[in-house]
């Protein structure tokens, strides 16, 4: 994926400035023997050739000049459209991503009113009208009653846990609670392949920074159980020491990624996104050896808290 | 057997299809003869079981009950069509240009609230002896 940052290259500008420092240069030089045959003139009295000297110093320091003048607002101009391109470029990637984010937002609202929809929603108004089924039924047949509301309390645990699983879908409270390492940690347990999970300075950081490297770190190991062929673990770490950025990378040992880039799906496309919009990048290649590695690397603000234990 | 309403239930949700089962035995002058997951599901049987009355989930993927509902009247089937809803429920007008006989939030679903919807639907009276028809062979 092209980072969405323009790339800093050579200016192209640069050699047109050079040219203008030489023609300035020369022209102060012009300047400078024409200041002292005038200097020369004046001690020594009028004489023609010297005169017309100094004169024709003056016009070349006076020409160089100009030159220099004309070639640096070239190489300004140049500098300019260069810059106001790039600008553009990055403008236009921003604005794709964001509309790539609040399209992902409206596409995630929908989703979770689906699964409500068909999920708890219809478990609840199906127990309303069994339930009202069952009293009747108390009257008629009072066992057969008794059985369908033990029946009934299981469909309330049904839609209980549908509700839970639902909510922890939409922000996992471990990650509120206990933060990105717990949070990592259990979904960890659940994945397809054994993980080896390893975090060192890891703080509290602000909700935004901890969903956007939950999700993306989730995403990773899902893509590495679903996608990393022969794989027999995955090993996540994460790095907050540094203070200022967090780094977390997922590492599979599945088969060596073919060379060239990855078609990035939806899953990847919605990694980027969710780290750009917290000023993160992300960087997917083959890891050392075999396997695929995904590094994430989000600068952070001074962490709220530090872990306990560690030195400062 | 002339007096009894063979109901087609027909609903995506496997939960709701459940209860509707239950109701429908639960409900006298009532008697469920299959039910659907589907729109076009609920096409096929309805051409073949002739069922009274259909209830017809409003929200279904692919074919929704509208639109199923707008296809049965088309097949002169001769079913009643009472949409059933967990959300809003469509407006009347929209209703009838489906030609469905009338609509019922899934909620208030329960043995009166069918009488009370069959007897509307068919403009007899609520009924503890409801007036089938005999179904076309
Ligand atoms: N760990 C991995 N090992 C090998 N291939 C991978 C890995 N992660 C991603 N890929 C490749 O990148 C593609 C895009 O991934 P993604 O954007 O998450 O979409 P999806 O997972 O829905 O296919 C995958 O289809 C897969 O071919
Ligand atoms: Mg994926």
């Amino acid at each position: 994926m092209a980072s969405s940052v323009p790339e800093v290259r050579r200016l192209p500008a640069q050699r047109e400035l050079r040219v203008a420092s030489w023609l300035r240069a020369a022209g102060a030089a012009a300047l400078a023997a024409a200041v002292a045959a005038a200097a020369f003139l004046a001690v020594d009295g009028v004489r023609r050739e010297p005169a017309v000297a100094a004169l024709a110093a003056v016009l070349v320091a006076a020409l160089l000049l100009l030159l220099a003048q004309r070639s640096a607002g070239r190489a300004l101009a140049s500098e300019n459209r260069r810059l106001t391109a790039a600008a553009a470029t990055a403008t236009r990637e921003l604005r794709a991503s964001r509309a790539r984010i609040a399209a992902s937002a409206e596409r995630e609202r929908r989703r979770i009113e689906r699964d409500l929809h068909d999920g708890a929603q219809q478990r609840l108004v199906a127990l309303r009208i069994e339930l009202e089924l069952a009293e009747e039924l108390i009257g008629r047949d009072p066992s057969l009653a008794a059985e369908r509301l033990r029946e009934l309390e299981r469909e309330v645990d049904e839609a209980l846990e549908e509700l839970r699983a639902l909510a922890h879908g939409v922000y996992p409270p471990l990650l509120a609670d206990r933060g990105l390492v717990e949070a990592l940690r259990a979904s960890a347990a659940h994945a397809a392949l054994p993980v080896e999970l390893d975090a060192t300075g890891v703080g509290r950081y602000s909700p935004e920074i901890e969903s956007a490297v939950y999700f993306c770190a989730l995403e990773a190991l899902q893509n590495a159980c679903k996608h990393a062929a022969g794989a027999d673990r995955v090993a996540i770490a994460l790095d907050g020491r540094s203070g200022w950025e967090l780094r977390a990378s997922v590492t599979d040992d599945g088969a060596r990624l073919p060379a060239g880039r990855l078609a990035p799906g939806a899953g990847i496309t919605n990694m980027h996104d969710r780290l750009a919009a917290v000023g993160g990048r992300l960087e997917i290649g083959p890891a050392p050896g075999r396997g695929c590695a995904v590094r994430i690397r989000v600068p952070v603000p001074l962490p709220v808290r530090r872990p306990p234990g560690r030195p400062r | 057997m002339s007096g009894t309403v063979t109901v087609l239930a027909v609903d995506d949700q496997e939960v709701f299809r459940r209860t509707a089962r239950r109701l429908l035995a639960a409900a006298p002058g009532f008697e469920q003869v299959g039910e659907a997951a589907s729109g076009p599901e609920a096409l096929r049987l309805a051409a073949e079981l002739r069922p009274d009355l259909v209830l017809l989930d409003v929200r279904m993927p692919g074919m929704d009950g509208i639109e199923t509902a707008r296809r049965l009247a088309r097949s002169g089937v001769g079913a009643t069509v009472v949409l059933i809803s967990l959300g809003e429920l469509p407006d009347p007008v929209s209703l009838r240009s489906v030609g469905a006989a009338g609509c019922l939030r899934k909620q208030d679903l329960s043995v009166r609230a069918l009488d009370r919807a069959w007897a509307a639907a068919t403009g007899g009276a609520a009924t503890d002896a409801p007036r089938g028809r005999s179904a076309p062979p």
